[in-house]
């Protein structure tokens, strides 16, 4: 029997083929068809204060997470260094993204599997009042963006090395008072996320996050792993690399040779200790700092850091200062320059070159790139634990991920059996496209 | 009334636009059906269809096939944001050759369809423009299609929106600003936080474009070749 079967509730276009035989599954394979759109060669030669503005445009979910990633690898180039306010604003808009992302996620696209439902249109009454929560709490993130970036949705003010406007005293107020009204919500996504039954989906790989010494790094840092090792920024290639693999025809992400793992739930696991306080004592709570993992634990992973953001935006807003703030010249200019942030799905590389004030080249390694081959790690080893009921196990499975495939348009095949000539003719070679 | 979201090459922001319609957009899952968006909801098939914004560019033959077919089936057809009103940046894509990208990916890229704002395949009813497009342009056009109607195109430039929102001209201190060539109705947003305008939304009907080209780059000082690479973003098809 086969399926094949468009992916909903993920951003981005992709399909699932499986093939089932004997109440097994024979081969799975996940085509993203997600139209590349090649940003790395339009932004190639443009000018380099047009960068930010054409990266930001590779996603609509993520879009402040690229924003800034373009833009601190610019300044990296320049060495331009921003002023503490502005760093301030900076992570508060980037927390804000990462707001609006997870409650979308956790309210729109996960929780209808939870309930059992198709989508949330299919919510009763009671249910839809969850729907108008989750909106509530996905509005305080928006608001956020909004208040200092201008707009939700690809924002207009921050550029290399300042913003081009600030907010008023009066709109951080309403910020702060719009956190402290909604915080009730959040609180309450975290108990309704650690009720629900998981399926078992373990593992014991390794996970990465981004790393600035004490404390939850939003922007700019070098990179940690879940073993605590650190490794610098600039250095992130001797680390993570591409590679061909046998069973596959698509490059994936390794680190040290071994799949691994990005996203909320390698970021509690490896630095829950930098939580703020109510939501460290929920990641001990639901043991997301032990070992083994779930990874439908990511959910409840995003519903707490949902808590740690509301309560590190409140505190950024009271200890921020609303002045005009001009960014210094650190060290020389260099052609290249690398950033590595967390985007709500996990790090996020840029690595550019600059050349008579035009981008030369650039590569951007999204979060979903790098979880692809954990998606197909895990999926292998899942299904051999199910028996029926495969297609919306897997998909659920994928979720999981928080994929967001317009970052990542990439091809990934997986097969159960080896085949002698393999009747899967499908070549993806080559880098990640966007 | 059904309604719905098809998408095709685009990054997904108006469909996540669309979500941030706050109250309006519960009350749209109460009063409509919406029979298609795939961000939220499966995937499947709709004989007929009352109003589908369509997001994103043609880019692939593929998606050129899904346009003409939801075209028949769609009462109303609107062009949802920029890609499918104008193509957006990622228009830009045509102007870059296979060798160049295969050079860039390392692989053998093949181009099947060049992208096309959605206008070009198929008849489109509305026009929704916007990097993302504006809520209050959609409530709108919903409700004016309510009655039977769809509301009177904008035609005015977005120095109107500008001027009334008290800013100072960014022409006036030689910063190329696009706004007097473009469709106004988004309120001046990037403007009003001192971001000079890039044309999003495109041209406005009576755009005078070669006189501006003209008149900038001799009395602002910008070189003609500029302001052609910019209005190249969204305008200048």
């Amino acid at each position: 029997m086969k399926i094949e079967k468009e992916l909903s509730k993920v951003e981005g276009h992709a399909k699932l083929f499986l093939e089932i035989e004997k109440n097994r599954v024979k081969k799975c394979f996940l085509e993203v068809f997600e139209s590349p759109r090649y940003f790395e060669a339009l932004i190639k030669n443009r000018k380099v204060e047009e960068a930010p503005y054409f990266a930001q445009r590779i996603c609509g979910v993520c879009n402040v997470a690229h924003l800034f990633g373009c833009i601190y690898a610019i300044e990296d180039a320049l060495g331009i260094e921003i002023g503490e306010n502005t760093k301030m604003l900076r992570e508060l808009m980037v927390m804000g993204g990462i707001i609006h992302s997870h409650a979308l996620h956790l309210y729109f696209l996960a929780l209808p599997d939870f309930l059992n439902k198709e989508s949330i249109l299919e919510f009763d009454k009671n249910e839809l009042e969850l729907v108008k929560k989750g909106l509530e709490i996905k509005e305080v993130g928006n608001r956020i963006v909004e208040v200092i970036g201008g707009r939700a949705i690809h924002p207009v003010t921050a550029t290399i090395g300042k913003f081009t406007k600030l907010p008023k005293n009066e709109e951080l107020k309403n910020l702060k008072n719009l956190l402290e009204e909604n915080r009730e919500k959040v609180i309450e996504t975290i108990e309704m996320f650690s009720s629900f039954n998981f399926p078992e989906a373990f593992f014991d790989t390794p996970m990465v996050a981004v790393f600035e010494k004490n404390c939850y790094q939003l922007l700019k840092g070098d990179l940690i792993d879940s073993e605590g090792k650190i490794f610098l920024y600039k250095d992130y290639k001797n680390f993570l690399k591409e590679k061909v693999v046998e069973y596959s025809t698509s490059k994936h992400v390794f680190y040290k040779g071994k799949v691994y793992l990005v996203g909320p739930l390698s970021r509690i696991f490896i630095k829950w200790k930098s939580l703020t306080k109510e939501a460290k004592k929920y990641a001990i709570r639901q043991r997301l700092n032990k070992k083994p993992l779930n990874i439908f634990s990511a959910n409840v992973a995003r519903a707490i850091e949902l808590l740690h953001f509301f309560d590190k935006s409140i505190e950024l807003i009271e200890r921020v200062e609303l002045k005009e703030e001009k960014p210094r010249i650190i060290g020389n200019q260099k052609e290249k320059g690398i950033s590595i942030t967390e985007a709500p799905r996990g790090v996020l590389i840029y690595d550019l070159s600059i050349k008579n004030g035009k981008i030369k080249e650039i590569n951007i390694i999204t979060p979903t790139a790098q979880n692809v081959a954990h998606m197909e790690f895990m999926i292998k080893n899942f299904l051999k634990n199910i028996s029926d009921n495969f297609q919306t196990e897997v998909e659920k499975l994928i979720r999981a991920y928080d994929p967001c495939f317009s970052c990542s348009a990439h091809f990934l095949e997986i097969e159960f059996i080896k085949e002698t000539n393999s009747s899967i003719s499908k070549s993806s070679k080559g880098i990640s496209r966007k | 009334m059904k309604i719905g979201i098809l998408t095709l090459t685009s990054c997904w922001g108006c469909s996540f636009e669309f979500l941030n319609l706050k109250g309006y957009l519960l009350k749209l899952f109460k009063e409509v059906k919406i029979v298609k968006f795939n961000l939220i909801k499966e995937s499947e098939d709709y004989s007929e269809i009352d109003v589908l914004f369509v997001e994103g560019a043609v880019s692939t033959k593929k998606e050129k096939e899904l346009l003409i077919e939801a075209r028949k089936k769609a009462k109303f057809l609107i062009a949802l944001g920029s890609c499918a009103v104008n193509g957006n940046i990622i228009y830009l894509r045509n102007f870059i050759d296979e060798r160049e990208l295969n050079e860039i990916y390392k692989q053998k890229i093949k181009i099947d369809e060049s992208l096309a704002p959605i206008d070009k395949i198929v008849k489109v009813d509305y026009f929704l423009p916007g990097c993302p497009f504006l809520k209050k342009e959609l409530v709108e056009v919903l409700r004016e299609i309510k009655k039977g109607e769809l509301p009177r195109e904008k035609d005015y430039p977005v120095c109107i929106e500008c001027k009334r929102r008290g800013r100072n001209c960014f022409l006036m201190k030689g910063v190329l600003c696009l706004g007097p060539l473009i469709k106004g109705g988004c309120n001046a947003i990037c403007v009003s936080n001192n971001f000079p305008c890039w044309g999003c939304r495109g041209f406005h009907k009576d755009a005078n474009i070669k006189a501006f080209i003209k008149s900038v780059s001799k009395r602002v000082g910008i070189s003609e070749k500029e302001i052609e690479e910019k209005l190249k973003l969204y305008c200048l098809r």
